[in-house]
């Protein structure tokens, strides 16, 4: 068992959506952060990551988070993170991640977020 | 008191967190994410640092659910470590320059009323509490 996590991918335009479901922590950062290198490794500098259905993440998970947005902006790209639900926006508080990240209400508010720049 | 004991797996993870979720179920919602949260960033550390010959241990977790108190401890037989030396992280300077490493014992520290270490028989023994709400 490698964590219950779920990562579904689709593109909306030049953006390149994940969805990160379940549960995002040591056991399960390492299937994430590969499937996000995937998409950052084939090109996409606009990424969009929804955490609508993301129920739980520990440190491991926003060291994820972390490494995708220092390649993102190292390369000029942008990332944004859409529809965390409270528990998941209280972690990131705690980590100070809050002023660091992107952080949009829902996918359509993120998607905008990226036709009006970084 | 329940107690769980798993191999010191990151698979083992996700049922440490069945686990409490089953023992804490009455409490708040934010209290069994917070207790949830503080076990996992130590058993984590654990299972990624404490057995670095490679063999595997294992790792006990007890919980006592008090009218007032959560009381958990966790007690692993890797290489002795006490998480509460690590230093605070730099929550103000900028991603790029941040090292990630010290944000797993901040939210323990952070969610926790008190945490307590000691080293008893060759084993790390990690002691939290956490006052529950009247409300539940």
């Amino acid at each position: 068992m490698s964590g219950r996590v779920e990562i579904l991918e689709r593109r909306a335009g030049a953006v390149d959506i994940i969805a990160v479901k379940g549960r995002l922590d040591a056991g399960s950062s390492e299937k994430a952060e590969e499937r996000i290198n995937r998409v950052l490794d084939a090109g996409g500098r606009c990424l969009l990551i929804n955490l609508c259905d993301l129920d739980y993440i520990s440190s491991s998970g926003l060291r994820v988070l972390l490494a995708a947005l220092k390649r993102l902006k190292k390369d000029g790209g942008v990332l944004r993170i859409a529809c965390a639900q409270p528990q998941i926006l209280e972690v990131f508080t705690m980590a100070g991640f809050h002023r660091i990240f992107s952080l949009s209400p829902d996918e359509a508010a993120a998607l905008a977020g990226f036709s009006a720049g970084p | 008191m329940a107690e769980l004991t798993v191999r010191a797996d990151l698979g083992a993870l996700a049922t440490i967190a069945d686990f409490l979720a089953a023992v804490l179920a009455g409490s708040a919602d934010e209290t069994v994410f917070a207790v949830q949260l503080a076990v996992d960033e130590a058993c984590s550390n654990t299972i990624l640092y404490g057995y670095p010959g490679g063999e595997r241990g294992s790792i006990t977790i007890a919980c006592t659910v008090e009218d007032d108190t959560i009381r958990v401890t966790i007690t692993d037989d890797g290489v002795a470590f006490d998480p509460l030396t690590a230093p605070p992280p730099l929550l103000d300077v900028p991603a790029e320059e941040r090292p990630i490493g010290g944000l797993g014992v901040h939210f323990i520290r952070t969610v926790m009323d008190s945490v307590a270490y000691a080293r008893r028989d060759d084993k790390n023994v990690l002691s939290m509490e956490k006052r529950r709400p009247a409300s539940g």
